[in-house]
């Protein structure tokens, strides 16, 4: 019986000291308050100190510019690093094309990591006006997180396609009141500003309409005029009912690039006396790329 | 009373020279790069190159008309209206391009595509007067080239395994010899 009983005394007291919890206290610790959280998170950033291995392009879409804007040229980079796909930290990457201003961006996106490959997204943003090629090289470069080193892709080639764009203001050019057999007689409201909002790069043509008179009988030949790129254009460029190129035209690239066309009626026919237009004849001249 | 006339007047006139400066008009057609200007098709091909109108200027929806100048025997359409509406680049137009399966190689064919944009309202003009509008046009050449021959892999299989066994048994005569 008085073994139970120290069995059981034994049994209770490791119960007892199980379940207590091993603290201590001394007396200057009385003034100890709060509370006990739960949890604690703890965040290590390890960072590998192998370099970035292989820093690779995804194949580049051919794009074609946007009319006077911003063409954004997404292009996909996949780097390795033996220490895993997050230890890489950055990636930028440019577009360069020989004679014209560099494209990039410096800090591409990041997408995903996997294994021991990160995904990047880049997106460069590519000007209406840049040269029209299939051999524009974009290279990317990737740093390493842990080492910090870099290292660059093998080039990748892509096609920036042609845009042939412009605006033209003002749509509409006039003479007044002209006198049969006036001279040198220069439009009142030229010159007709054409402005080359794509990157076609080469002269500027025009084709001419004969003006009809408000009796839709009498003609004004569109061979009596003469267009130029200078004012006055008397001595110009005789406009035809078919296409010609202007000479010393130039659809330059760039911001704002524009070519101005002045106009000139070098001797007035001696026609029927009323009004003579292109709109009469149902149509208009036309400029051309 | 004079006054008032004169008032009028210059009222009116400065409402023709607002009308009398005209609108801006615009036209931007995109299309691929081909080296040369040339595209290279095999005899009995057929591909559809997609050409690009944009309307990114102005508030005001433009209609393309196209016109096929040059190539109607191997290119064709199927619209030569679009009406694109403003602030829109992705308007496609595509041209089929067939070549006959008896078209001799080194044969080319001259392609040419007109696009013009309607003339914008050009206001109202008195006397002599010109309206403007703008076209582009769209040239290439399209070149016959022979198809590429294609070796077939069963064959190239074949004709490795026959050279490895040919060296195995030059190699096991060379081997008998020396015995």
């Amino acid at each position: 019986m008085e073994k139970k009983l120290v069995y059981f005394s034994v049994v209770v007291l490791m119960i007892s000291l199980m379940t207590v919890s091993v603290t201590s206290a001394g007396y200057l610790d009385r003034f100890i308050t709060g509370r006990v959280s739960a949890g604690v998170n703890v965040s290590v950033g390890i960072t590998g100190i192998h370099p970035i291995s292989d820093v690779a392009i995804d194949a580049i879409d051919a794009q074609t510019p946007t009319e006077n804007g911003i063409t954004y040229v997404p292009a996909t980079v996949r780097v390795t690093d033996s220490d895993g796909g997050y230890d890489v930290e950055s990636v930028s990457i440019v577009f360069t094309k020989s004679g014209e201003a560099t494209r990039s961006d410096s800090s591409c996106d990041f997408v995903s990591a996997g294994g021991d490959t990160a995904v990047f997204l880049c997106n460069v943003s590519m000007w209406y006006y840049d040269l029209n090629a299939d051999d524009w090289s974009a290279l990317a470069t990737a740093t390493d997180k842990g080492n910090g080193s870099y290292i660059n892709s093998t080039p990748v080639e892509f096609i920036y396609g042609l845009l042939k764009a412009m605006t033209i203001s003002p749509s509409s050019i006039s003479w007044g009141t002209l006198d049969a057999g006036d001279t040198d007689q220069s439009a009142i409201d030229d010159p007709t500003v054409i402005t080359n909002t794509g990157n076609y790069n080469d002269t500027v043509g025009l084709t001419g309409l004969n003006l009809l008179g408000a009796n839709s009988i009498d003609i004004f030949p569109a061979t009596d005029f003469a267009v130029g790129v200078s004012d006055p254009a008397c001595g110009g460029d005789q406009v035809n009912v078919s296409p010609i190129n202007v000479t010393d035209s130039i659809s330059s690239r760039g911001l704002g690039a524009t070519e101005e066309f002045y106009y000139c009626v070098p001797t007035v026919p001696n026609i029927p006396t009323q009004e003579y237009s292109t709109a009469n004849a149902g149509g208009s001249w036309i400029v051309s790329y | 009373m004079k006054t008032i006339k004169r008032g009028g007047l210059l009222a009116v006139s400065f409402v023709f020279a607002i009308m009398l400066i005209g609108i801006v008009s615009a036209i931007g057609v995109g299309y691929p790069y081909w080296e040369n200007g040339q595209v290279k098709m095999t005899p009995g091909e057929k591909q559809t190159i997609n050409l690009n109108l944009q309307n990114n200027i102005g508030d005001a929806d433009v209609t393309y008309t196209i016109t096929l100048a040059k190539g109607a025997s191997i290119a064709s359409l199927t619209k030569y209206t679009y009406l694109v509406k403003a602030h829109t680049t992705s308007t496609m137009v595509p041209l089929v391009l067939s070549i006959p399966s008896d078209a001799k190689v080194g044969d080319k064919i001259e392609v040419n595509l007109d696009f013009v944009t309607a003339a914008a309202d050009a206001g109202v003009a008195t006397g002599t007067s010109v309206s403007l509008s703008e076209a582009v046009s769209v040239d290439f050449e399209v070149v016959v080239v022979q198809k590429p021959v294609k070796f077939p892999t069963t064959w190239i299989i074949v004709g490795i395994l026959v050279l490895i066994v040919l060296i195995w048994l030059i190699s096991a005569g060379r081997k008998k010899r020396k015995k």
